[in-house]
């Protein structure tokens, strides 16, 4: 898997291969951030979900 | 279905807009937003301005907001957009809700948002990449993100016209240009802004 900011910060089911994205099957957008890793990349000084 | 909204009348407000928050991500002055419900379910959307511009926004917004019926996609949409100045300096925060709401309302309802919309029209879509944060050293860092992005990728892909690359010296979005392989195809390359 390739190492990128959006892949770093979400779960699993965002995967890319051969420069594609499979479309999510899960309710929503389909995407479940991780939040130690919005905590990581958040701009500094930046509140955690103000 | 219903005008304005994008549920059966038996879903309808049933749940309320509790909050709004926002936080900035390192990289391209990106911010995420997050409409919370009391339902304890929550949207994420993503604005393109940086943090404390979309709280400020937001701040507005809760206004028109808290209380309402996340599922009224189209209503509220008008309401921020009609409601708020007419200059819509606000809209990069408009969208980040709107984004927000869609994957609130998949969530609510059980199903992706691509359903919600027209259908599922492909099961996979090719990403791109816009080197929107020009760095010092640009033809490294945008090798090293492309590179990121396309490893395993196909090399079948297609450079673009040349017509479409900017090429003027000294342009770092055309530097960044030509430090990505010609296998990688990106479909749409950013123009480069005059410089003075």
């Amino acid at each position: 898997m390739s190492n990128t900011l959006t892949q770093a910060m979400c779960a699993d089911e965002v995967k890319i291969v051969d420069g594609q994205l499979a479309v999510p099957r899960r309710p929503g957008l389909g995407v479940t951030l991780i939040p130690e890793m919005l905590r990581h990349y958040r701009v500094e000084g930046e509140p955690y979900w103000d | 279905m219903s005008a304005g909204s994008v549920a059966p009348e038996s879903e309808r407000n049933r749940v309320k807009i509790t909050a709004l928050k926002a936080m900035e991500i390192q990289g391209a002055g990106q911010t995420l937003v997050r409409v919370d419900t009391d339902a304890g379910v929550e949207g994420i959307g993503e604005a393109g301005a940086p943090g404390p511009v979309v709280r400020g926004n937001l701040k507005v917004m809760e206004r028109l907001l808290l209380g309402e019926d996340p599922l009224a996609i189209d209503r509220l949409y008008n309401t921020m957009t009609s409601q708020m100045h007419t200059y819509r300096a606000h809209g990069p925060t408009v969208a980040g809700v709107d984004i927000a709401l869609w994957d609130l309302a998949g969530k609510l309802l059980g199903r992706p948002v691509c359903d919600l919309l027209a259908g599922r029209y492909r099961d996979r879509v090719t990403i791109y990449h816009t080197p929107l944060e020009i760095p010092a050293d640009p033809g490294d860092r945008a090798a090293s993100r492309i590179g990121g992005i396309s490893s395993g990728r196909s090399q079948k892909g297609t450079r673009p016209s040349s017509a479409a690359a900017p090429t003027s010296p000294g342009c770092p979005t055309g530097a960044a240009f030509r430090a990505i392989p010609p296998s990688c195809r990106i479909p749409s390359p950013r123009p480069c802004a005059p410089t003075r």
